[in-house]
């Protein structure tokens, strides 16, 4: 007998899938699906005999039907793999007594308050922080440490992220904010690179990490702009960054999932954590890691929460001889984006592309950071030559 | 003030992709519940949430922890069935959140054979049969018996679609069958079977059609012609007066009924009936010949929408659909007619199997593999066409493991 599963999705139903291939085992397990009307082309009736299209826009409807999924067809696991449905699985989970992320666990990756004080608590070098519950405690931030971000204690994709230079500035806008206690924080905005790392924890051990550069922020979301990362090759400050991620994740006590963890790395060539969460990133991530290493994090991810084993394969699917891989988004910029044709992508070495017109709404302008109206994953023979690719990307993009 | 058709939820269980595109007309917000398996692209809007859609077996115990936890706080405006398996479970979800539909009572009255002869033979003995619910063999023996040996009917409770329906001739054919518990022996009435569709507002019953039914092997319709040509004029108002009787006997003041009589001595005599609209295409050959739209009615009364107009504009003196047969065994191979006829128009005909599927014996209306339907000036003439045309749709199958 199949293990009954419930899938909690907040993606378009094709991210279940490499290709034709389901990323769910169907042959062990048996899916019982809720998405919404939004998401739902492709789903086969066949392989999703149990699914459910309901309106995301209330998340206590959308737990309780979960609930009562749960608990009417014996579910043994559930996957969540979209930021915003990770604290609803896990508390269905901790309901339930599922195996898998529980609400404990959870909250360290989703609150940045909680997060920062339990892996500074490691010994780990985090940001200046404090929660912000009140105008008052804008007071008690040493301003001498220049710019301060103000952002929600559990945000996603870099929304409503703001950076203030004053205190001035910051009690202006935490008027405007209205935000209730428990909601928001603030810390010391941190020069230099951004990298990531994405891993692949059993049981407490690491199986897997890569860690990326981004060349370009991940909360400089503007209209036509350049965003992405690339797979640092193996050297110093990548191992840095690996043991920084196993710190990181000892720290919050993980014990299986995959990880997205986020590191700044200042001129004076310190490690700063800036946040991580548990699950796939978002934007490609799962793409290039792909091409380099062949290794399939949204499969790890779904094979963890349901239960299995994940396949930690260190063969690349293409072209991993190449130096570089990395991904490229070009963010809509308030018209109508033109595709790029098949000719463009290949003088370019794009190897996967990805054009979505409807990014940024009606109104055509970034909602999120990964909010991208172009995507490619492509490789090239090294960082200069990849973000030279990158940039003649986006100039083509943004013609 | 009223609220406006967009603002009210209707659930709807069990939905065909058919009624689920009729439901949509309505104009409402939809929340389907299918069973396990079913399609759903038939029952989405994309990108809306005017539709939203769970999977859930209404049959279930658990369907009602299904109502209080995850359609109770969607607050809908009512729950409705037009599937013979929907209506005690939207019955029951109508009363457990207080909302207006056909009263759990009268559907279980309907829906259980043995409850309604009950009712009948207490309040209109003329409008039914002698029925028993023989709770061994040798007790359905001896009512048999007590009958006169006379043919008489072996049958579920609560079935429909002719599934379980026996002809009994004989005590032998008793013993063959086995254990009758859970089912009835009805007296077989000879003689042509008719259906009625109707629509009751307030306890005001309107009877929209009088439906002409043949039946082939284990009482499986083959045949529905509207109107019945083989019922005079004279006959009409009597039939109407008496299935207006039986609405008001058992109760049924709001929505739809579809019953199934035959005539003795002038009269009619109730052989079932249920709270919904006819299956088989008859709401399509009602709507052909008398512009009412049953299906669109039967899913919005309970929220006041789907009220036919006034002016309610046929397009056909007469209807009728027949349906294909083929032997047990695997489709090799379909073919449609292309036919046309003096008399009558061709609305539809279509095939229900492809190569491949397994076609089962004839003993219940799932059995069937295809139908045609056609319109015309005369009840008689499009019931010949209608059986021509099914007769023309050529399924080929052989036994199952047989050679081709």
């Amino acid at each position: 007998m199949r293990r009954p599963l419930l899938i909690i999705s907040r993606d378009p139903h094709h991210t279940l899938f490499d290709g034709t291939r389901c990323l769910l085992p169907l042959a062990e397990v048996e899916p019982h699906l809720v998405t919404n009307p939004w998401l739902v082309e492709g789903v086969e009736s066949s392989d999703f005999r149990h699914t459910t299209v309901c309106d995301f826009a209330n998340d206590d409807r959308v737990e309780q039907a979960c609930d009562w999924i749960v608990k009417t067809n014996g579910i043994r696991g559930i996957v969540a793999l979209h930021e915003k449905m990770v604290i609803m699985a896990a508390r269905l989970r901790t309901a339930h007594g599922l195996p898998g992320l529980h609400l404990d666990t959870v909250l360290l990756f989703r609150d940045k308050v909680r997060m920062k004080s339990a892996v500074q608590a490691h010994g780990v070098t985090v940001p200046d922080f404090r929660a912000l519950d009140r105008e008052g405690d804008l007071a008690a931030v040493d301003w001498s440490r220049g710019r301060h971000i103000i952002k929600p204690r559990c945000g996603v994709g870099s929304n409503q992220t703001h950076i203030v230079d004053s205190p001035a500035t910051a009690r202006k806008l935490w008027r405007q904010l209205g935000a209730p206690p428990g909601e928001y924080e603030i810390e010391e905005f941190i020069a230099g690179d951004m990298f990531h790392c994405d891993g692949i924890v059993r049981d407490g051990r690491v199986l897997h990490t890569s860690v990326g550069k981004y060349h370009a922020r991940p909360g400089n979301v503007a209209p036509g702009a350049m965003a992405g990362s690339y797979l640092l090759p193996d050297g110093a400050l990548a191992q840095r960054i690996v043991d920084l991620h196993h710190r990181v994740v000892g720290a919050l006590g993980l014990g299986s999932g995959v990880t997205h963890l986020e590191v700044f790395h200042t001129p004076e060539d310190k490690l700063v954590f800036c946040e991580i969460a548990a699950r796939p990133g978002g934007g490609g991530i799962d793409r290039m890691i792909l091409r380099r290493h062949g290794v399939h994090l949204r499969e790890a991810a779904i094979r963890i929460e349901a239960g299995l084993p994940p396949v930690v394969t260190h063969r690349p699917t293409s072209a991993g001889d190449q130096a570089v891989w990395g991904r490229v988004g070009i963010y809509p910029h308030g018209r109508a984006p033109a595709e790029l044709t098949a000719q463009e992508c290949g003088e370019l070495g794009v190897a996967e592309y990805e054009y979505r017109p409807t990014a940024g709404g009606n109104d055509g302008l970034p909602r999120h950071s990964t909010d991208y109206a172009h995507r490619f994953i492509l490789s090239g023979n090294g960082p200069a030559d990849f973000m030279a690719k990158a940039n003649r990307l986006r100039a083509v993009a943004g013609r | 003030m009223s609220q406006l058709p967009e603002d009210r939820q209707l659930v709807v269980l069990g939905a065909s992709g058919q009624i689920a595109a009729v439901a949509r007309r309505l104009g409402c917000r939809l929340i389907h519940v299918q069973n396990p398996g079913s399609p759903i692209e038939q029952f989405i809007e994309p990108d809306s949430v005017r539709s939203t859609y769970y999977t859930a077996d209404y049959t279930v115990d658990s369907f009602m922890s299904f109502v209080e936890q995850v359609l109770r706080p969607l607050a809908p405006d009512a729950v409705v069935s037009v599937r013979e398996d929907g209506l005690v479970p939207a019955a029951l979800a109508n009363a457990r959140l207080g909302l207006r539909g056909t009263p759990l009572e009268v559907v279980e009255t309907l829906r259980d054979k043995a409850r309604m002869r009950a009712l009948l033979e207490g309040k209109a003995p003329h409008l039914t049969i002698r029925a028993s619910t023989p709770a061994s063999l040798d007790e359905a023996v001896d009512t048999f018996l007590n009958w006169g040996g006379r043919k008489a009917i072996l049958k579920p409770r609560a079935s429909s679609g002719s599934r379980g329906v026996v002809l009994i001739e004989s005590v032998a054919d008793l013993l063959a069958h086995g254990d009758p518990s859970g089912q009835m022996l009805e007296e077989y009435l000879p003689g042509q079977e008719y259906s009625a569709e109707s629509f009751s507002v307030g306890g005001v019953h309107r009877i929209v059609a009088l439906v002409e039914k043949h039946t082939g092997p284990s009482f499986v319709e083959l045949a529905h012609v509207v109107p019945a040509p083989s019922l005079g004029t004279s006959a009409v108002p009597v039939i109407q007066e008496q299935l207006i009787e039986f609405l008001d006997v058992v109760g049924l003041a709001d929505g739809p009924a579809h019953t199934e009589f035959k005539l003795i001595d002038g009269g009619i005599r109730i052989i079932e009936s249920h709270n919904r609209v006819g299956g088989d295409g008859i709401p399509h050959l009602v709507r052909l010949v008398t512009g009412i739209d049953l299906q669109r009615w039967s899913i919005g009364w309970s929220l006041g929408l789907g009220e036919p107009d006034h002016q309610e504009r046929p397009a056909a003196a007469a209807a009728a659909i027949a349906f294909a047969t083929a032997p047990e065994g695997v489709v090799q191979s379909v073919a449609l007619p292309s036919l046309e006829f003096p008399d009558a128009t061709v609305e539809d005909v279509r095939s229900f199997v492809r190569p491949g599927d397994r076609v089962a014996a004839l003993t219940s209306s799932s059995a069937r593999v295809g139908s045609g339907s056609v319109s015309g000036a005369d009840a008689s003439r499009v019931l010949v066409a209608a059986q021509t045309l099914a007769a023309g749709i050529d399924v080929i199958s052989r036994p199952a493991g047989g050679r081709r």
